[in-house]
């Protein structure tokens, strides 16, 4: 079986396709970047920062690259890739996976 | 390793400020540690908007708690309720504390651990979320203030509807 990345991922979605929705002023007013205005319905993957683990939710209208860690083969997210153009790579101790893979 | 799915059939959340103690019914549920070594990942979130009438903007959180909840945890009956995912289940030597009624002490939402933002319109909306690896999943340890006691609840700022969802956990 052939192994794809997407077969990591994970899931999130709100529909408001029948519902009046959160507006974008109601979504900031509780610290929430997920907007779901009325009438739509907002489904996405997630991944796991290898670095930091946090939980990101893929923008799906992103046109610009995501960051990449070839020393671990995983996405991360764009704090962390900031970090890793500065020569903070991954390594056993801040990576998640090479962790994992060192045990 | 046990998975089980606490449900409520229909509810509506009251809206609680962070550090505000809740009260009977006011949140959809509390999870605490069955042990001071009991570890608790949690795996899927879903949450229907059941409000008949009028738009209900529903700002569920999912957090950590300031104040750990004491005592026993209940649903009320017949509305709430807490079962294991495979019949073949081995019964658990801690069970995992959960419900919105405790017997003894209720819990506080902390203000700086804050985990997922569910956030709905009750009115039609439906929110999903389910993570895929075991490392996606938030967790909560033992019965420590923060780290052992969890919380899905209505932040202020809304007007909270009626709704219904379940919770996938799984303790080891």
């Amino acid at each position: 079986m052939v192994f794809s990345k997407r077969s990591l991922e994970g899931y999130v979605e709100v529909d408001h396709s029948n519902s009046p929705g959160i507006s974008a002023e109601q979504a900031k007013s509780v610290g929430s970047k997920l907007v779901a205005p009325g009438g739509t319905v907002f489904k996405s993957p997630t991944m796991m920062c290898s670095k930091c683990q946090y939980t990101i939710i893929l923008n799906p209208d992103r046109s610009c690259s995501r960051g990449y860690c070839r020393k671990c083969d995983h996405d991360i997210c764009d704090r962390c890739s900031l970090l890793l153009k500065l020569g903070h790579g991954c390594s056993s101790e801040t990576c998640w996976h090479m962790r994992l893979a060192s045990l | 390793m046990a998975r089980r799915i606490a449900s409520q059939t229909t509810m509506t959340p009251a809206a609680v400020a962070d550090t505000v103690s809740f009260t009977t019914g006011q949140a959809f549920a509390f999870w605490r540690g069955g042990s001071t070594t009991q570890l608790v990942r949690f795996w899927e979130i879903s949450i229907s908007g059941q409000a008949a009438s009028s738009s209900s903007p529903t700002f569920m959180l999912f957090s950590r708690n300031s104040l750990a909840s004491a005592g026993a945890l209940s649903f009320t009956a017949a509305v709430g309720n807490d079962s294991f995912m495979d019949p073949f289940t081995a019964a658990l030597a801690a069970i995992t504390p959960v419900g919105n009624i405790a017997a003894t002490t209720y819990p506080q939402r902390d203000t700086a651990n804050h985990l997922m933002n569910c956030s709905l319109n009750a009115f039609g909306g439906v929110f999903f979320w389910r993570a895929n690896r075991v490392e996606e999943c938030p967790a909560l340890y033992g019965t420590a203030v923060t780290l052992g006691d969890i919380s899905l609840s209505c932040s202020t700022g809304g007007t909270p509807g009626a709704i219904g969802g379940h919770v996938i956990y799984e303790t080891s």
